[in-house]
């Protein structure tokens, strides 16, 4: 009998953890620079302006430098775990990595400054990045044995992405063209609505089928609901943007609440879903993670609620729009992201560090490598930050959400400081003194 | 009553025989307890894709002959056109000899139950064999000759190994054939008929699953990676010549690499529902 050898590699299939790691590092840094860039934009947003390019550089630091470069981290450790198939090539997953950080970088650069030249070179990277990934993922796919609920997330979430850079490059084009005229709002609500619920929320929805009940031993719950969210989110998607974008007057007017009927009742799936895992967890004590996640199901619960007034006021309530994109984009997704995240990275970080010295020597919990106080005092702040800005948005207080948005920051300035602490006893093995464990676990 | 319409040939699939003609379906479902789930819609979806006549005829224990002129007798086709197909039947692969690869570990999955209950057990087999890494091999249970699967898995570059046990208990290994690696496309191998595949160097079947004392552990309240740590741990501490049964809610992937560079061998038992039995031992 043989035993296959592994390459130093966690498992059989899975990327080396540089190529995940890679995005999540450069993920953290976007994120960064978005939570300070809201202190930059605070007067604007209080003032429920949305079309400025400093709003849109710090939206797109959030969309496109946080959640798709996390989700393209996440997707690559997940394909082999998950779905038992490896990325189709690793190379290219490296490939589209350094194309697409420029490109972001570029492309945020150029909206901020207004500069005609960086955001067409950047959206170009940005373009080509997603094609090599869509493409990498799409030929992995392929070769998958059992299509589940996974797979179905990630083939929607996947077309909508191809759809969202499609809407963003247009959108793009006509800050110079000018061709959409007026109807650049309704293209770039429906830019906005494909890209978060479309590509984004499809995304977490096939993720969290796996990581929710596997880290909350949440093994019998009903996983049905997934399967509804996954139906009625994508049709509600189409229908609002095609209601959003058409010209027939009829259609106007009654697409759109089609859409959005359809989309609450896949939020509300997945919330249930979500809910239902929580629920059926085996141990009643949450750690900081899944606090986060939690607060985050919160948060996009109350905007789905928003939702529906958002339509009937459109435009005029500029205001009412701004802190629907603060509760749903940074409270909801944002936020939900960062939960996955101190549960995956950390645990991928140990693995990686210790997967040798288990069952042969005493090593630490996942948890101990960063602390839950702080983590939990991260959460308080972000979610502190999230309510004082859709409020402050909401009465039109600068004072209020330039607060909020220093609050948001130092949460995740300390969200942070976890994962490099993470970073530095994981990679630095030499720093971790095991016989410095205490008899109860506790970190010296 | 003969026409010159298309005689039904052995080569041919129920999809296409039912595409023409409805009253086939009950025609071929009573022939036996095993094709009676055609009876059963999805099942039919399925099965009706990717089984021949002439595997029929083997399932039935039917002369081929027999069948091809009742099945075109249905149809309204003299015997006399659909005979001259037969002789040109393809030979089955029988696939009963008793013989394995080498491997490091067994993948168990009974169906019997699943197909008892009316289940379709196709994208459980499909999902196993999916996840089979490289030395590993599937153990099917089943209460048929699976015959219509053999040429499904061999498209997808494996070979099997068939055991009877009973007239409604099977045991059918499935194996990568050489050259088929677990990371590799199944198209690589389709054109590999699946005797090619059966291997010189082969152990008994007694073998796979040592008798030895068992301890058992059970990592289900566990979140990960602490299944794995005390699993590790237990390993270490394991009586030479013993079994360590790990109960798991899932399969545990990212134990398994671990185990292969430690030396272990393991087998998977995915039987029980919402249970993973993972039993590992060493080679002393």
């Amino acid at each position: 009998m043989t035993a296959p050898g592994m390459s130093g590699l966690i498992m059989t299939g899975t990327p080396s953890l540089r190529l995940p790691g890679e995005h999540f590092a450069a993920g953290l840094v976007f994120l960064s620079v978005g939570a300070a860039g809201l202190i930059w934009i605070a007067p604007e947003l209080a003032a429920g302006v949305y079309l400025s390019p400093h709003v849109a550089a710090v939206t797109h630091c959030f969309t496109l430098g946080w959640l798709t470069m996390t989700i393209f981290g996440a997707l690559y450790q997940l394909l082999p775990v998950a779905l038992g198939v490896p990325i189709a090539s690793e190379k290219v997953g490296h490939i589209s990595f350094w194309v697409y950080v420029p490109g972001v970088a570029l492309f945020v650069c150029g909206v901020a400054s207004s500069s005609e030249r960086l955001r067409y070179i950047g959206i170009a990277l940005i373009a080509a990045a997603v094609l090599c990934v869509v493409t990498n993922v799409a030929m992995s796919l392929r070769r998958v044995p059992t299509r589940n609920v996974i797979w179905a997330a990630i083939v929607i979430a996947m077309s909508f992405l191809t759809l969202t850079l499609l809407l963003g490059a247009l959108l793009a084009d006509n800050l110079q063209s000018n061709v959409l005229g007026a109807w650049r709002v309704r293209v770039l609500a429906t830019h906005l609505h494909v890209a978060l619920l479309g590509w984004v929320l499809m995304m977490i929805a096939g993720i969290s089928h796996r990581l929710l009940p596997m880290f909350l031993l949440a093994h019998k719950a009903d996983t049905r609901w997934t399967r509804q969210a996954l139906i009625l989110v994508p049709i509600g998607v189409v229908l609002l943007a095609c209601g959003l974008v058409t010209r027939n007057p009829q259609l106007h007017g009654a697409l759109p609440w089609l859409g959005l009927l359809f989309v609450e009742g896949g939020i509300v799936s997945f919330l249930i879903q979500g809910a239902l895992f929580f629920r059926a967890r085996k141990r009643p004590r949450l750690d900081a993670g899944l606090r986060h996640a939690a607060a985050a199901l919160v948060f996009l619960g109350i905007a789905a609620a928003v939702g529906p007034i958002v339509l009937i006021r459109g435009v005029t309530d500029t205001h009412l729009d701004v802190a629907y994109i603060i509760l749903g984009l940074i409270g909801g997704l944002s936020l939900y992201v960062v939960g996955q995240f101190y549960k995956v990275v950390p645990f991928l970080a140990w693995m990686s560090r210790f997967r040798n010295d288990m069952g042969k020597k005493s090593v630490p919990t996942v948890a101990q490598l960063y602390s839950q106080s702080v983590a939990n005092t991260d959460l308080v702040f972000l979610v502190i930050g999230i309510l004082g800005m859709s409020v402050g948005v909401l009465v039109g207080a600068v004072w209020l959400v330039t607060l909020a948005a220093v609050c948001f920051a130092a949460g995740i300035a300390l969200f942070i400081s976890q994962i490099l602490r993470v970073a530095v006893r994981t990679s630095l093995g030499g720093l971790w003194r095991t016989p410095a464990l205490s008899p109860t676990g506790a970190v010296s | 009553m003969t026409t010159s319409a298309e005689p039904i040939k052995p080569s041919d699939k129920l999809q296409s025989l039912f595409d023409r003609d409805e009253r086939l379906i009950d025609m071929i479902a009573s022939r036996s307890p095993q094709l009676a789930k055609l009876r059963n819609s999805p099942m039919r979806r399925i099965m009706a894709r990717v089984t021949t006549v002439q595997q029929v005829a083997r399932l039935c224990a039917v002369p081929l002959d027999v069948l091809l002129r009742d099945l075109n007798g249905v149809l309204g086709i003299s015997f006399d056109s659909a005979e001259s197909s037969a002789k040109d039947a393809p030979e089955i692969e029988r696939g009963d000899q008793v013989a394995l690869p080498d491997f490091s570990s067994q993948v168990e999955l009974d169906v019997r139950e699943d197909l008892a209950r009316g289940g379709e057990p196709f994208s459980r087999i499909m999902s196993a064999v999916g996840a089979l890494g490289d030395g590993e091999v599937l153990h099917l249970r089943a209460p048929f000759e699976p015959v219509p699967l053999f040429a499904v898995m061999a498209k997808r570059g494996f070979g099997h190994s068939v055991e009877r046990h009973a007239d409604d208990d099977w045991s059918v290994w499935f194996f990568r054939q050489d050259g088929a690696s677990a990371e590799e496309p199944a198209s690589k191998a389709a054109s590999e008929p699946a005797s090619k595949a059966a291997p010189n160097h082969s152990k008994p079947i007694a073998d796979v699953t040592p008798a030895r004392p068992e301890v058992r552990l059970d990592v289900r309240n566990l979140e990960p990676p602490e299944p794995m740590v005390h699993t590790l741990e237990a390993l270490e501490s394991l009586p030479s010549g013993s079994v360590l049964l790990q109960i798991n809610s899932r399969v545990p992937q990212f134990l398994l690499p671990i185990l292969r560079e430690r030396g272990f061998h393991f087998t998977i038992d995915k039987t029980r529902p919402d249970e993973v039995q993972v039993s590992i031992w060493r080679n002393d």
